[in-house]
Order: structure tokens, then C-alpha cells, then sequence
């Protein structure tokens, strides 16, 4: 088959156009093949969260002729010798930070100095929240354990991840019935170390 | 003794611990090395999710007395600068900590409640590494578990802590079961040599992946001089979901709660699990159910609760068949249970009958000879009348 000048210029044409935006392309598309970084830093952040920071027992008074009353959180009080009476959930603790701590217990006083009287107590039991089974690794509070004035250290660590980052702390207090009356003050502070 | 009726306020944190509290800090802590009379600024940013409550912020442990706070109150949120300005010369060696504690601070007097509160506190610590004399190294080793067909990794730590430089030859070796087991795997890692104050992180992978299913003992060996084991446990993971226990005494005449303690052997979460449960006596049905579905996470035990029904059962041995299914599996045990009586009260009403018939009779007899006393009394004083 012959080509006529006229078909030359046309394939010539086309050849031209197509190694025109070829090369075009080429520029255009050579930037796109670079990898994109996005360099972000996250700092690891410490933090902890009381959830429930309260535990009210209210007033109440120890019965006539009872040694002394104990009262408890998930327990209802009127179970015990005293006027008390309701249940009261645990206070509720959860690692909202980004970091595994260890995590610690101590209050102010002592059950003598908080409640006076004879052998009062001043108890704390840690558990693992409900949907947060292995919240606290290696409980060293799982039994009920008298608070200190010195921080004893419950869970080494309490975990950050969001499936298992809270825990229970149920408090217990046995008031004798020739314990101090009136307001008695304490402070339980919660400390995690990162 | 007459008791006063006492009435005690227990009030365990007076103050404003009605609301939840919280309390963070950020970076979580600093790791350097001690460098004699190093001044260096820690910056710090603390929050609190209650912008309108305050944190507190004080130094702890050892070298306080060689730092500074830029504040020590702070409301809602906000930065913080740590001055350390270390002496010459630090004798203890090793990590020598300075606790940065944020706290929550609460001012008693603007609300008050009565009960048992909490504080949130944190401590963020600026950790100084005093090189040991000589060469003194201090290392970790993990390995990751991992199922059937994978390889592991493994991360080996070693800081060079110590005042010499060193040339470091580490091991991996792989033991099935325990240490005095077979040895499957070893790899020599390459010499290093590591200057003092730094540190060395090797993330690597054993080959695993020929290995079956179990448990395995990993030892890292780390050698300067001085010779360090570190141990650690491997497990390879199979998919089954295994019965480990069960209830198998159960009480006629009630419906009775069924555990079954599964154990998950895969290194992964398995979901829809649940058990059918027949029970049979000589082949013929008596009673099934089905336990509740579940999932577990990898290597996870926990049970898995049904109901069997034991009202119009007798007391004796029966096999109950447990099929066990798991995603497209199912694994399946065949056991022998036990249908008891319930325990019997014990009825006090014989003992207490018998008991009151014996003292009856006792008084009774007492009455009698009491009577009998009397007459024999009453003859003689008749005949002593008559010789009167």
C-alpha cells in the first residue's frame, strides 16, 4: 500500500501530538511517583481519671449495743449495726492517658487517727472494671487492704488501652461504737507513675 | 454499760469530690544521662479535664534539692518548666529519680459533701542514669507470640551503663518446653561494639514458622565481659478453642447452673462461641441446652455458662455429650456428670422428743422417791407420837 503526502502529514501530525503530551505527561506525573511523609510525633501524656470520686456514706450512728458498724461500698448499708442505710458503688478509676503507670493508694490518716475508737478500719479492695478484665496487672490490693499514709502500690501497671484502662476501688470502713463523732476528714489520693 | 447512740459524718475528702477529677501530665517522663553539672530545662504541660479546677505540682524523690519549678499552681491546664542543675559528682549509681507530681488541688471551703473520695495524682519522672564504674550493662528481651506458620519478633534492649565502652556478642536461643528441653532454634546475633551512656535496640525476627503448636523457652544471651541471661516465654498458637473443666455434680429436683472453662490456644480473638450440651442415660435423652455465645481474646480462659434442667431427673450417673462451636469449627467431649439429692436437713424433732421424754420421766421419778421420802417421813413421826 502507498502513502500519499497528504497521509504522511497526518501520521506525522498525530506522532507529533502524541509525543507532545507524552512528554507533558511525563512532567506533569514525574512528581507524583514521590513517596509523601507526614512526620507526626505523639508525646506520651500520663494521665488518670476518678470517674466516680465519691463514695458517700452520709450519717448514721452504730446500734445500741453493737461493738461497731461496718459499712461498704456494693453492700447495702442497712445490713449493718448502725442507722446507715443505701448501697454505695465503688469509686472508679480509669488510665486516660497514653501510657501504662503504676498505680498507688494512701490516705491522709489512718483508721485510728480518721475514726479513733477501738480497732476501727479503713479498708480499700481494687477490681478490675466490669468490661475491663487485666485493667490492674499484678493487684496488689485484690484482698481488702488497710489504707497507709504512704502510697502502697496496687497495680503494676494500671494499662491505658481503652478495653482495659478502669478499675473498682471499694472502700470499707468498720466505725467502732466509741469512735469519734461529729465530721471526720480524710484524702485518698490515687497516684500513677509513668 | 450504757452506750451512747453515737452519730458520726464520715467525711473522707470533704470537698469537692462529687464531680469526677482527673489529672495528666505530658511528656510522661525524661531519661539522661548524668553529665557533671548539667543545667537543662524539662518542659512539661499539665491538664486537668475541669477547666475551672487547679492542679498543684511539687518535686519528689532524690535531686529535688537540685531542681526548680516555674509554678507550683496551675488553673485547668497549662506548661511548666523543671530547672535541673546537677552537682559534679552523683555517688549513687544507676538511675537516681526526680518525681514530678501533678495533683489535683481542691479548695475545701467552695463546696461541700459527706463520704469517701479519691485525688488524682501523677508522677512524671526525670530519670538521671549515673554510669556505673567499669562496664556495666543493663538489659530486656521480648518475643512476640505468634500461631502456627508465622515467624516471631523480637526486641532486644541493651544500655551501655556503665563508664567503659563495650564489644557486644548476643545469642537467641530457642529450647522446646524449658530450658533442659530440646534446643530447636540458635542465632548468633552480629558483634557490636557500644559506647558508654548508649543505648542499643535490636527488633528482629526467629524463624518460627516450622514450629508446631505449644510452649517454648527463649533465652537471650548478652555477653561484654560479662555474661547476662534473660529469659522469656514463647507461645505458638493453634485455633481450637479447648475444654479444660466443667461442673459435673449437679442437684435433682432444680435447674442447675453448667460452666464449662474454655481456654482459647490462638494467638488471636475467636468469636461465636458457644456449647450445645445433650445428656443422655443409656443412649436414650434426657435433657439439653445451649450456653450463651461468647468470644475470647487470644489465650484467654473463661467460661461459658448454660442451664440444665435436673427437675424430673433421678439421682444417678449420666454422660453428657459437649459440642463446642467456634466461627466454621467445632471440637466436641463426651463426659460422665452426676445427678445427686439435695442435701438433707437435718430434722432436730426426734432428738428434742426423745430429750423431753428422758427429763419428763427424770422428774417424774424425782416427784416419786420425793413422795415415797415423805411418807417414810410421816410413819416415823407417827410412831415416835405413840411412844410420847
Amino acid at each position: 500500500m502507498k502513502l500519499s503526502g497528504e497521509d504522511m502529514f497526518s501520521y506525522l501530525a498525530i506522532l507529533v501530538i502524541v509525543i507532545s503530551l507524552a512528554s507533558i505527561g511525563m512532567q506533569f506525573t514525574g512528581n507524583v511517583t514521590h513517596d509523601a511523609v507526614v512526620n507526626v510525633t505523639v508525646s506520651e501524656s500520663a494521665a488518670i481519671n476518678f470517674t466516680v470520686a465519691l463514695v458517700n456514706f452520709a450519717s448514721g450512728s452504730v446500734t445500741d449495743g453493737a461493738a461497731g458498724a461496718t459499712l461498704e461500698t456494693g453492700v447495702d448499708s442497712a445490713t449493718a449495726d448502725g442507722s446507715w442505710s443505701g448501697t454505695q458503688d465503688a469509686l472508679t478509676l480509669q488510665n486516660i492517658g497514653n501510657v501504662n503507670v503504676t498505680l498507688g493508694f494512701m490516705a491522709s490518716d489512718v483508721a485510728a487517727d480518721y475514726l479513733g475508737g477501738t480497732s476501727p478500719t479503713f479498708k480499700y479492695k481494687v477490681t478490675n472494671g466490669a468490661s475491663d478484665a487485666g485493667a490492674c496487672v499484678s493487684n496488689g490490693a485484690s484482698d481488702w487492704t488497710e489504707f497507709t499514709t504512704s502510697n502502697a502500690v496496687a497495680c503494676s501497671p494500671l494499662q491505658y488501652e481503652d478495653s482495659a484502662d478502669e478499675i473498682d476501688v471499694d472502700i470499707q470502713i468498720y466505725i467502732p461504737s466509741d469512735s469519734n463523732t461529729g465530721e471526720q476528714t480524710a484524702t485518698i489520693t490515687a497516684t500513677g507513675t509513668a | 454499760m450504757k452506750r451512747t447512740h453515737f452519730f458520726l459524718f464520715i467525711f473522707l475528702i470533704a470537698f469537692p469530690l462529687a464531680s469526677a477529677g482527673s489529672v495528666g501530665i505530658s511528656p510522661a517522663h525524661f531519661d539522661e544521662h548524668f553529665i557533671s553539672g548539667l543545667e537543662k530545662t524539662f518542659r512539661f504541660n499539665t491538664f486537668n479535664s475541669d477547666p475551672e479546677a487547679g492542679i498543684g505540682i511539687v518535686l519528689e524523690g532524690d535531686l529535688t534539692q537540685y531542681a526548680t519549678l516555674s509554678e507550683n499552681y496551675i488553673l485547668g491546664n497549662g506548661k511548666f518548666e523543671v530547672t535541673l542543675k546537677l552537682p559534679e559528682n552523683i555517688e549513687k549509681p544507676g538511675t537516681n529519680t526526680l518525681f514530678v507530681k501533678v495533683f489535683e488541688s481542691k479548695n475545701t471551703s467552695e463546696e461541700e459533701s459527706s463520704g469517701v473520695g479519691g485525688i488524682a495524682a501523677i508522677n512524671a519522672p526525670i530519670n538521671i542514669l549515673v554510669p556505673y564504674p567499669g562496664r556495666y550493662a543493663e538489659s530486656t528481651f521480648d518475643i512476640e507470640d505468634v500461631n502456627e506458620g508465622e515467624n516471631s519478633t523480637y526486641t532486644l534492649d541493651i544500655k551501655n551503663l556503665g563508664t567503659e565502652d563495650l564489644t557486644i556478642k548476643s545469642t537467641i536461643e530457642l529450647f522446646r518446653n524449658n530450658v533442659s528441653g530440646e534446643q530447636l532454634l540458635k542465632k548468633n546475633l552480629d558483634e557490636i561494639f557500644l559506647e558508654s551512656k548508649n543505648v542499643l535496640n535490636i527488633v528482629d525476627t526467629l524463624n518460627t514458622s516450622q514450629l508446631g503448636p505449644g510452649s517454648y523457652y527463649v533465652v537471650a544471651t548478652v555477653d561484654y565481659g560479662e555474661k547476662k541471661i534473660l529469659n522469656q516465654s514463647l507461645r505458638v498458637g493453634q485455633f481450637l478453642i479447648d475444654i479444660i473443666d466443667y461442673d459435673y455434680q449437679f442437684e435433682r429436683g432444680s435447674i442447675n447452673r453448667f460452666d464449662i472453662e474454655i481456654e482459647n490456644k490462638w494467638n488471636s480473638q475467636i468469636r461465636d462461641i458457644f456449647a450445645t450440651v445433650t445428656i443422655t442415660d443409656e443412649g436414650k435423652v434426657v435433657s439439653d441446652f445451649r450456653t450463651i455465645s461468647t468470644e475470647t481474646e487470644p489465650w484467654e480462659i473463661r467460661n461459658i455458662t448454660g442451664f440444665f434442667d435436673a427437675t424430673e431427673l433421678e439421682s444417678k450417673r449420666y454422660l453428657a455429650n459437649m459440642n463446642l462451636f467456634y466461627e466454621d469449627s467445632s471440637s466436641n467431649k463426651l463426659v460422665a456428670i452426676y445427678v445427686q439429692d439435695p442435701p438433707k436437713e437435718k430434722k432436730y424433732t426426734p432428738y428434742i422428743i426423745i430429750g423431753s421424754s428422758i427429763i419428763g420421766i427424770l422428774i417424774l421419778l424425782g416427784f416419786i422417791y420425793l413422795l415415797i421420802r415423805i411418807k417414810k417421813l410421816n410413819k416415823l413421826v407417827r410412831k415416835n407420837g405413840k411412844k410420847n
